[in-house]
């Protein structure tokens, strides 16, 4: 019996997605090169810390003074280019420091008994008691009196150690919580992006599916080329993939780190690449065609009379280079344990 | 003595409310402006663009020139590395800036805070002035409370007391005799805080919401009880182009929140109360165009608002504020902004009727050294306003022997800074 994968319209569809993969891979690049140079994910989660961190009850943004503050300072280069990663303990001891030292605590710390003998325990004792009432200061006294209640002891005496170590974890732990979420809003905001990208890059190098369909049920060679360059390169493809993917890990999404000259290198070698791959099957993407056997007329890749047509082709190009090169190896991955077995 | 400028800002755009461009431009042009200031490139390129269209373009420009430094620290270390090799003090002007318009912003202590980690890095260099706004207390009484416990804590190990003075910038939409200010004022006039008030006219930051002006217009003077009632202005010279109009419209009519004439009444209370006399900067000397046309110098200006200026009494501002700092003990004025708009090929003129003003034994002790940084660097940068002013100040001597630059770099900033906390 004819296996399916025989069949030329699995085939072409088989190309199809190798050619989507490998432009999503190159969007990806160009979106990752523009995220390092304007420092985007730093400046998001910077943003997002100020939104989360802003006490419009005390008239206070904590998190403006958890970046003031040297711990986190240090981990900024440039104003410009704020850190993108603050790690978990660092972050949660920095806003209980914070909030401990502000002045608007400080005044509380004159006014009133202390509660504990550890400064820094008492003043946030103080602040939860004493500050209006608003979503970071409810935080913060659900977070210390979790960690009262855990640092009592069976004849109910408190140890304070334990209640500033429970009150960092318990800190952590939202911190954590609230950097999923924000991974995922980054997500989001990335996926939109990659789409008007890929949509600029598509009309800018004419990468049309339509075209690319036509091309690939009319040029057997070119699909069977096609799936044999994927073969012979997946593994080397699937990792690029994942290293300039937002969706690899969503807790690791803001602290995907690249330097601005890994991502050209990368990006000059697999443009070589994808070149040589397009030049040799002579695929018709760019402005103007590859010659075509025997013509002597250069010939051009977009008729303007089917405008419409090659702008749906584009929009679909852009669309599905929008889901991320690690969607479409996966789906390739699993097509193509189907074929090996 | 020390050096000291008595007029400067470290507060960033962090610092600003939200929507602040809002308050002046629609609703979507702000939008785009902010997007594009907020990239590398927008964040030099705009603030050229928007510096043409006036003095509140400028003003936002350097809030958005400012807006790339992530904190207050930043922008101190700009302010000092403008003056390389000096031991000099700054006054930093704390603004509450969180009734602009419609829009209610909650940004205040965060300001504050801001600028108290700068003072305790720079205790000695740093004398902070905390803002305020009526309209953000319930009471006079809770303001007071709010000051005093802000005043009252001191900082590095309980041995410094963060702040030296206050201020105040009436042309957001309040008047300056309004009544919850007044508790505190007679506290500041006991201890010897003095207080800075913004007095520029047609200068800085407004009200830009017509309703809030119009609603506030209408005041009761705290110290009289009797009604003192602004008028909104409607100025026939602008037309109008994506509602700038009312934007200038309300510019003009908040002058009348800031006339000098409105401070009068508070004047008299604090002469006749006895005791220490209320210690007021009229910062700006009124404004540099309202000083220019006082004397007949600068541009030919043919504006009729600046003939007969907004106000209850259309007398040119640099004049009030002189009569007013002769009058009252604790008047004094600033020459910041103006030190940095006026031209420096010429600046013979400006310095030679301040000089005049110097040697008037009336108000020879009232009149100040500062700069208004950041606000004014879209004049000229600092170094360039400190080192021209001060060269050319110390060249002149007055008739008591002292240069010109000692007189209000020194002895007069020192007069009216000291105080308990100073």
């Amino acid at each position: 019996m004819e296996s399916i994968f025989s069949i030329t319209i699995v085939q072409v569809g088989l190309s199809i997605i190798i050619s989507w993969a490998l432009f999503a891979i190159f969007c990806s690049m160009i979106h990752e090169l523009i995220c390092e140079l304007l420092a985007e994910r730093g400046k998001f989660l910077k943003k997002k810390i100020f939104e989360e961190l802003n006490d419009l009850s005390n008239k206070m943004n904590w998190g403006y003074l958890v970046y003031m503050n040297n711990s986190v300072d240090l981990l900024t280069s440039k104003a410009q280019r704020p850190t993108s990663n603050i790690p978990t303990k660092l972050f949660a001891e920095s806003l209980i420091r914070t909030i401990a030292n502000s002045h608007m605590v400080s005044i509380l710390a004159n006014k009133n008994n202390p509660v504990y003998t550890n400064e820094i325990l008492n003043r946030i004792k103080l602040a939860t008691l004493h500050l209006k009432q608003s979503d970071v200061i409810g935080m913060l006294t659900q977070a210390l009196n979790s960690a009262e209640a855990r640092a009592l002891d069976a004849n109910h005496n408190i140890n304070e150690t334990l209640v500033y170590e429970h009150l960092v974890e318990n800190i952590s732990a939202w911190y954590d919580s609230v950097m999923d979420q924000v991974s995922d809003w980054y997500k989001k905001k990335t996926r939109l992006r990659l789409f008007y990208l890929s949509f600029i890059v598509a009309v800018a190098l004419n990468i049309n599916s339509l075209t690319l369909f036509q091309f690939f049920n009319s040029t057997p060679d070119a699909s069977k080329s096609f799936n044999a360059y994927y073969e012979k390169n997946h593994k080397r493809l699937e990792q690029l993939a994942i290293q300039y993917s937002d969706s690899a890990s969503v807790r690791d999404t803001l602290k995907i780190k690249h330097s601005i000259q890994q991502d050209l290198n990368d990006l000059e070698t697999s443009k070589a690449s994808f070149d040589s791959l397009a030049t040799v099957n002579k695929i018709p993407i760019g402005w103007n065609c590859p010659d075509k056997a025997g013509s002597t007329k250069k010939a051009t890749c977009f008729d303007p009379k089917n405008f419409f047509l090659y702008l749906f082709g584009w929009i679909i190009s852009a669309f599905a280079a929008s889901f991320g090169a690690p969607f479409w190896f996966d789906t390739l991955k699993k097509i193509y344990a189907i074929k090996n077995n | 003595m020390k050096n000291i400028n008595v007029h400067t800002h470290i507060f960033t755009i962090n610092d600003a409310p939200d929507q602040f461009l809002e308050l002046f431009l629609p609703k979507r042009l702000a939008d785009v402006v902010t997007k594009i200031a907020k990239t590398p490139a927008g964040s030099k390129i705009l603030p050229a663009v928007i510096s043409q269209f006036g003095n509140l373009g400028k003003r936002y420009a350097s809030f958005l020139e400012r807006g790339v430094h992530s904190d207050q620290l930043d922008v101190f270390h700009d302010l000092s590395n403008s003056y390389p090799g000096e031991d000099i003090k700054f006054v930093s002007l704390i603004l509450d800036m969180d009734h602009l318009g419609n829009i209610n912003s909650n940004k205040i202590n965060t300001q504050i805070q801001g600028a108290i980690t700068v003072k305790k890095k720079y205790p000695d260099n740093v004398l902070l002035f905390l803002g305020l706004d009526p309209r953000s207390y319930n009471s006079g009484n809770e303001m007071l409370a709010f000051v005093r416990n802000n005043f009252d804590t001191k900082i590095l190990n309980n041995t410094v007391y963060p702040f030296t003075g206050l201020k105040i910038y009436p042309s957001t939409g309040f008047y300056v005799f309004d009544e919850k200010l007044k508790p505190t004022f007679e506290w500041a006039a006991d201890n010897g805080v003095p207080i800075m008030s913004h007095n520029n006219y047609l200068g800085g930051i407004f009200n830009n919401d017509k309703n809030t002006i119009i609603q506030n217009l209408k005041g009761t003077d705290g110290y009289t009880n009797m009604s003192y009632n602004g008028s909104y202005i409607t100025v026939n010279k602008k037309i109008n182009i994506f509602g700038m109009k009312e934007t200038n419209d309300n510019m003009y009519s908040c002058s009348f929140f800031m006339e000098p004439n409105a401070y009068e009444s508070m004047f008299n209370y604090f002469e006749k109360r006895g005791g220490n006399p209320l210690k007021l900067c009229f910062a700006h000397y009124g404004g540099l165009e309202q000083f220019q046309y006082a004397n007949g110098i600068g541009k030919k200006n043919d504006d009729p608002y600046q003939k007969n200026p907004v106000g209850m009494t259309h007398i040119n501002w640099y004049q009030q504020i002189k009569t007013m700092i002769s009058q009252y003990k604790g008047a004094y004025t600033d020459i910041s902004y103006m030190v940095a708009d006026w031209n420096y090929s010429d600046n013979k003129n400006e310095l030679s009727i301040l000089t005049n003003d110097l040697n008037d034994q009336k108000i020879q002790s009232k009149i100040m050294f500062g700069t208004d940084f950041f606000l004014a660097e879209r004049e000229r940068a600092e170094n360039s306003t400190y080192s021209q002013f001060k060269n050319n100040a110390q060249s002149i001597l007055l008739s008591n022997g002292e240069s010109v630059w000692q007189r209000m770099a020194q002895s007069n900033t020192s007069l009216f800074l000291k105080s308990f906390y100073y």
